[in-house]
């Protein structure tokens, strides 16, 4: 409060009510001088306007407002002619007047990111500069909070008002703050981790409210602030679809703070009906310094350049529910000029208005209080000229809580307009207009435009010069006038008159036309799914991985994503007649789609979550990336599904998610329909952290021994928890609803479905010792090892692994990169195989990922193995170890119709992919790849080109 | 042709009388692949006193069998050895092992540093690479900005002086680059994100390149002082200045690449190769304009940005080849020392991407033979070189068939086993298998 910004001279109204409550310094201003706002066109709320009416307030309330208002006495009148009113905005999302104090203690809850007891009020630092930069952008209320955790507890509605902090708070609990993205060290450090414990945290919080034995600070303010509206940052497209499934889990509705991209999904966002926390961050790029250093803008950063200000018109136009943010914008000042581009590409002012002033309030139920001038709300409302955002718009006044704060001074709105300057004989055009908040007066000489040098205007008095010539004069009804020193000496005459013709130009305006969207938007982006074809495919020479082998000449008809048949001599007529696409394959091989078991592509915000040794509660499936250009690579290579695994940073690691490469479609629709659930185990050097450096030898485990204990311990806690649970379900719903609830523990979840064999194991591990050690723990709990992955010791311990029944999902020539591979030998898929043991090749690597075809070429060469068998595990065995194999792996009537066409041999080193199918649409062929670069090399060609024009 | 082998092999006809036969092999009935683009169906090859003394149809080179050991590869391949540039194949065991890894010394300008007496030449990572036909390698220490001096080493010898094939060919410089935020997973430490970085690390990037520059031109004023004090950074220099030691330049980039040409060309550096090389596809006029050779990075490699044909990697080497550049293939990246055992795979992807496969093997044979300098004694089938070659009894590009079974390495067979093939044979035998 010491300082007063430069910028705004800050006029405080003498109306305060009630200012009973505290110590004065000085004498009391007393509350009783109306002040009425009369002749001026007053936007009531966002969509309705009263010409020339009146508004009347006393202190920080609207007492009237109409055409007809009954000014008592005692009323200060102010004559707006030509000047319009509308209500402040509301800034719904803002961390810049939270101290950075971090007040996280271990009281609250166990974890650090769960702050539910945090109220922002309590951090809330009224910065009179940072208010005053705000109000000048026509800010009259300012929702501060916190996001650096996942649960912020409480944020604060106050006003930037400069007078009297303890009396600007509008609301100290106006809604509560999460964050979907959290990054640190510990527990979760990773965006599946965040998730799972936000889900938890729900679970808990129920849990909480129905037992009496335990206190606990961070679920106590849980629950005490559930019914406020929850508010939830996303820092991506996805993560908002992420947010709304969580809260449909829970019933919750939340409000999603956006980065700006729904507009690439817009559909798919309509669908939520969430409600929406928009920013206004489109990108700025610098221009490039040559050809090479352009590189540096992918396709779908110049994409995202040339569509971020149509976000909010799209979402307008679909009606979907938005406020507008200024976080995320790298300048407050930019607000205006970033809004203008929103505004230029076609957003309305009444949406503007709307999302800066209804939305806000209505999304923190205070829509009673702010969001519209009417009788009885808060008087926070702006004194403005021209059309509302429009080009002329200009701000004079905002007046919030009662508080006028000066914009810009008022009495050069009465000089405004074109004028011509007449003296010493010359007539010359003078435009006087507000530019950044300055008077600023533009003569026009010759068809040269010169700025009027130190122009100034007091209350009646005009001065300025104009090439040496100084004015001075004042301000009558129609025209300014006065005497002029002239440059000789001599003294003259002058005067300003308002000019009646139409003399400016109209501004060109110039229009936005929108692109397609791609999906993903971006490189290799489709502009829509492949169609579902009916294809006879003749002549091939056709893995079918059945009983029948490979044939040759061989037709397979597919039809709705399904084989219809796979035969020789499949009649062409009658599938013609059908309207088949008839592809002839004559010297090509056609298979079915490839099956990486082990796969880390398409996840999003980290692959681990190493913050415990036990994290059975995180799932992949919660963060399956669907942007990944890796998906489209992997088609390139035959590849048609894929288990996205948790990594191996712990023993017990997150769910998996089995997915297919529908390249294009949303996360939600990779899911493989009907997989079994499966979850990430791990064993050996990563687990006991062995090469995480120097500093990390305290996180039980750290040796083998440990990891055994950690297994036994957290099943035995599993079993009991199910006992728990067992014997609260069986009680009668009386005995019910008096007990609590036990609690639901998400982690304990996951493991009892593996002792009830409905979650299967895939284990990472390399040596015997642990491979047999994790083998008899199952073994006394009562379910198997489903599969080990990696397993490079696996022919050491294959005829256990064959009586365990376990599957196993390797390398085929990794060695080396640990101590604990030293015995890894290529020979280990041909030794589990001629064991029997059920074995795929996996990928674990993205590169490689495209190559499985080469890799499983590799058995034929290290042991022998035939050349189909060696096919098979990369498809038909990984597809059973997955337990999929009735809808992948093999060629046969009724499966899936993922379908690769190779043009030679697939194991041979020569062969290439031709097309990839999945679900009988073609996600990937040779044409079409080449269609994608042409594509990108002009799209970034026009993009380019237009951001070096627009700069 | 045919009478040059007739001659030549009435000459061995009768020499071979004389020699002790444990030196002295014939391999018949092969088809031999030379390496530089020929075939000879239906060969003979005599092995002599560690080199190749002939080689031809097998109806031009007459034999005796008594006085040789004889094999019949008949309907078999033979090639010259496979030449792995640009490795630290023997100087690191296993990754994850400090106490294993000796390929990076402390500090950004380490000329000096050799990698020869490093070679661990008991390495069993080597063992498994040289069953796969791989038998020589170019031994290379990384980091920094001068990593320091490679040598060529065969893959089989008791020690490193034994297993020396061409002693500190070359001194390694890692060019520092320019890496965009879309620019990943290449080799210098300057991947970050922000914009503010970006400018930092430009910065970064003149400072590295004036110290080196500074140390060039050091090495060349040192050399002239009349009584120099020994200096071993300096001292190092000598034979790159004399034009008898190799620049290889690890640069990748567009502007990299002509950046460091440029620099070695005004450092007066005679022998320039360019090692990794990704983008040189792009600029091949100018490269092809400074006849400079190319070690390419591995083929298998996804490209470096979103944006890029999916294909790229496996598409350069065509361009480089269509363009006349002489480049060879190397392995560099993760796993390889234990990937590196798929080398002629590399080259049978270049052969799905439009070479044909005498060109593509040349890619691992000659020509790293020519850039290396050592195509005088290898590379080949040819007769007065060195019998560094193999027996595979399929192709050797292509996985399903690549099969080596016979390996000779300075004339002298070497084993095909290794501590793989032996814990395979092993567990076969623990479970009753063939």
């Amino acid at each position: 409060m010491k300082r007063l910004c430069n910028l705004i001279i800050i006029l405080f109204s003498s109306l305060m009510f009630a200012q009973d409550n505290f110590p004065l310094n000085g004498v009391k201003e007393t509350n009783q001088i109306y002040h009425a706002f009369i002749n001026v066109d007053i936007m009531i709320n966002y969509k309705d306007k009263i010409d020339n009416a009146t508004l009347l307030i006393k202190g920080s309330e609207i007492l009237e407002v109409g055409s007809k208002v009954k000014l008592p006495k005692g009323t200060i009148i102010h004559d707006f002619e030509g000047l319009t009113i509308c209500p402040s905005f509301i800034e719904i999302y803002n961390t810049e007047f939270q101290s950075t104090v971090n007040d996280n203690t271990e009281i609250d809850s166990w974890n650090s990111s769960i702050n539910s007891d945090y109220h922002a009020v309590n951090y809330l630092i009224l910065d009179p500069e940072k208010s005053t930069s705000y109000i000048k952008q026509g800010f009259g209320a300012i929702n501060s909070l916190s996001n650096n955790e996942i649960i912020n507890g409480t944020s604060v509605l106050f006003f930037p008002s400069l007078k009297k902090i303890h009396e600007s708070i509008i609301n100290k609990n106006s809604a509560i703050s999460f964050s979907l993205h959290r990054n640190r060290g510990e527990y979760p450090n990773s965006l599946m981790g965040s998730i799972a414990l936000l889900r938890q945290t729900f679970y808990d919080a129920q849990w909480y409210s129905q037992q009496k034995n335990h206190f606990n600070v961070s679920l106590e303010s849980f629950n005490q602030n559930k019914s406020l509206p929850k508010i939830i940052k996303t820092n991506d497209l996805q993560s908002i679809l992420r947010a709304d499934k969580i809260s449909s889990e829970f019933n919750e509705e939340f409000i999603i703070k956006t980065n700006g991209t729904e507009y690439q999904r817009i559909d798919d966002i309509k669908k939520t009906w969430a409600r929406l926390i928009v920013p206004l961050n489109f990108p700025e790029l610098d221009l490039p310094n040559g050809p090479y250093d352009s590189f540096q803008y992918s396709l779908s950063e110049l994409k995202h350049w040339e569509m971020a200000p149509f976000n909010t018109v799209m979402l307008s136009e679909k009606n979907i529910p938005f406020a507008i943010t200024t976080d995320g914008l790298d300048d407050l000042s930019d607000f205006s000029s970033k809004l203008n581009l929103a505004l230029s590409h076609g957003l309305s002012n009444t949406e503007a208005l709307k999302a800066l002033t209804y939305q806000p309030a209505n999304f923190l139920n205070t829509y009673k209080k702010l969001g519209s001038i009417s009788k009885g709300k808060i008087a926070n409302f702006l004194v403005f000229s021209g059309e509302l955002f429009g080009p002329d718009f200009i701000i004079y006044q905002n007046w919030v809580h009662g508080e006028k704060h000066i914009i810009n001074n008022l009495n050069n709105f009465k000089i405004l307009g074109d004028y011509y300057l007449f003296f010493n004989d010359e007539k010359i055009l003078v435009d006087l207009k507000i530019n950044d908040g300055n008077l600023v007066g533009i003569a026009r000489i010759d068809s040269t435009e010169i700025n009027l040098e130190s122009l100034k205007f007091l209350n009646h008095t005009l001065s300025f010069k104009i090439k040496g010539n100084m004015f001075s004069g004042i301000k009558g009804e129609n025209k300014i006038y006065g005497e002029v020193k002239l440059d000789n000496g001599n003294w003259s005459n002058w005067e300003l008159v308002k000019t009646v013709d139409q003399i400016k130009e109209e501004e060109e305006k110039i229009t936005f036309n929108r692109t397609p969207i791609l999906y993903p938007n971006m490189a290799y982006g489709l502009e829509k799914q492949p169609e579902q074809k009916s294809i006879l495919f003749t002549n091939a020479t056709v893995w079918t991985n059945e009983t029948r082998g490979v044939i040759e000449n061989c037709d397979v008809a597919i039809q709705n994503g399904k084989i219809l048949s796979v035969g020789q001599d499949l009649s062409t007529n009658i599938f013609k007649n059908k309207n088949f696409e008839i592809i002839d394959l004559t010297n090509k091989h056609l298979t079915s789609g490839i099956v990486d078991e082990h796969s880390h592509i398409a996840i999003s915000g980290g692959v681990n979550e190493s913050g415990q040794a036990v994290t059975s509660e995180v799932r992949i499936g919660d963060v399956i990336n669907a942007n990944d250009v890796n998906i489209y690579r992997q088609l390139s290579g035959g590849v048609t599904t894929a288990q996205l695994l948790h990594g191996s940073a712990n023993p017990i690691g997150g769910q998996s998610a089995i997915i297919k490469l529908r390249w294009g479609q949303l996360a939600g629709k990779l899911k493989f329909k009907n997989a079994k659930p499966f979850i990430k185990f791990a064993l050996g050097e990563n687990v006991k952290q062995s090469n995480w450096g120097d500093s990390k030898t305290t996180r039980y485990p750290q040796t083998r021994m440990g990891v055994e204990q950690i297994f036994y311990d957290r099943f035995i806690q599993a079993r009991n928890y199910e006992k728990v649970w067992n014997e609260y379900n069986k009680m009668s719903s009386w005995k019910k609803k008096n007990t609590p609830q036990p609690r639901k523990d998400l982690e304990l979840d996951a493991l009892v479905e593996i002792l009830n064999k409905k979650r299967f194991i895939t284990c990472h591990s390399y040596i015997q010792s642990e491979i047999n050690m994790l083998m008899h723990i199952a073994d006394s709990l009562g379910f198997k090892i489903n599969t080990f992955t990696h397993i490079l010791d696996g022919y050491k311990v294959a005829d256990k692994l064959k009586s365990h029944g376990a599957n196993a999902s390797t390398f085929s020539d990794w060695w080396a990169y640990k101590y604990e591979v030293n015995d890894a030998i290529p020979y280990n898929a041909a030794l589990l195989l001629k064991m029997g043991v059920n074995t795929s090749i996996n990928s674990d690597d993205a590169e490689m990922g495209r190559r499985l075809n080469q890799e499983a070429a590799k058995l034929v060469k290290y042991g022998g193995i035939s050349q189909e068998e060696a096919w098979k595990t990369v498809t038909l065995n990984p597809a059973k170890m997955l337990h999929i194999d009735q809808y992948v792996g093999s060629l046969r009537k009724n499966k899936d119709a993922d379908i690769v066409i190779w043009s030679d041999n697939p194991l041979s080193m020569y062969a290439i992919v031709e097309q990839t199918y999945v679900d009988g649409r073609c996600y990937y062929d040779l044409e079409s790849d080449a269609n994608h670069r042409e594509k990108i090399k002009i799209e970034t060609a026009r993009l380019l080109k237009k951001l070096m024009t627009e700069k | 042709m045919v009478l040059r082998y007739l001659i030549l092999s009435f000459f061995i006809f009768f020499s071979l009388f004389s020699q002790e036969i444990d030196d002295r092999f014939v391999l018949s009935g092969g088809t031999a692949h030379i390496g530089n683009g020929e075939i000879i169906e239906n060969s003979t090859i005599i092995i002599d006193k560690g080199k190749i003394v002939a080689i031809g149809p097998s109806s031009s080179v007459i034999i005796n069998k008594k006085r040789a050991k004889f094999f019949d590869v008949t309907g078999k391949n033979i090639y010259p050895s496979l030449i792995l540039p640009n490795t630290t194949l023997g100087l690191v065991e296993i990754d994850a092992v400090r106490a294993t890894r000796d390929h990076r010394e402390v500090g950004q300008l380490n000329p000096n540093v050799r990698s020869q007496p490093a070679y661990n030449a008991e390495s069993i990572v080597v063992s498994t690479v040289r069953t796969n036909g791989i038998l020589l390698a170019q031994v290379t220490p990384r980091g920094g900005l001068i990593s320091g001096t490679s040598s060529i080493m065969a893959l089989d010898g008791w020690n490193w002086e034994d297993a020396t094939y061409l002693e500190d060919d070359g001194m390694h410089i890692n060019w520092p680059e320019d890496y965009h935020k879309n620019y990943w997973g290449h080799s210098h430490n300057f991947t970050s994100g922000s914009e503010e970085d970006h400018d930092e690390e430009r910065d970064e990037i003149l400072n590295y390149i004036d110290s080196l520059s500074q140390l060039f031109s050091e090495a060349q004023q040192y050399h002239l002082l009349p009584n120099p004090k020994p200096d071993l950074k300096l001292e190092s220099f000598k034979k790159l200045l004399d034009g008898k030691q190799t620049l290889y330049i690890h640069v990748n980039s567009v502007v990299g690449i002509k950046e460091s040409i440029l620099f070695a060309k005004h450092n007066n550096i005679e022998k320039i190769v360019l090692v990794g090389a990704s983008e040189s596809w792009r600029i091949t006029d100018f490269i092809l304009k400074h006849d400079i050779p190319i070690i390419l990075g591995r083929v298998h490699s996804l490209p470096t940005r979103t944006d890029d044909d999916i294909n790229q990697a496996y598409k350069t080497p065509k361009i480089l080849h269509d363009a006349g550049i002489t480049f060879c293939l190397d392995y560099q990246g993760d796993m390889e020392r234990m990937g590196s055992r798929n080398l002629p795979f590399l080259a049978g992807t270049t052969v799905a991407y439009g070479l044909s496969k005498e060109e593509a093997l040349k890619l691992i044979t000659l020509n790293p033979a020519k850039i290396l300098g050592i195509s005088d004694r290898t590379g080949t089938l040819e007769v007065g070189k060195d019998a560094n070659l193999f027996v595979s009894n399929g192709d050797v590009l292509n996985i399903l068939t690549n099969n080596v079974e016979l390996i000779f390495l300075k004339g002298k067979q070497v084993s095909i086993q290794n501590h793989q093939t032996e814990l395979y044979q092993k567990y076969l035998s623990k479970y009753n298998l063939k």
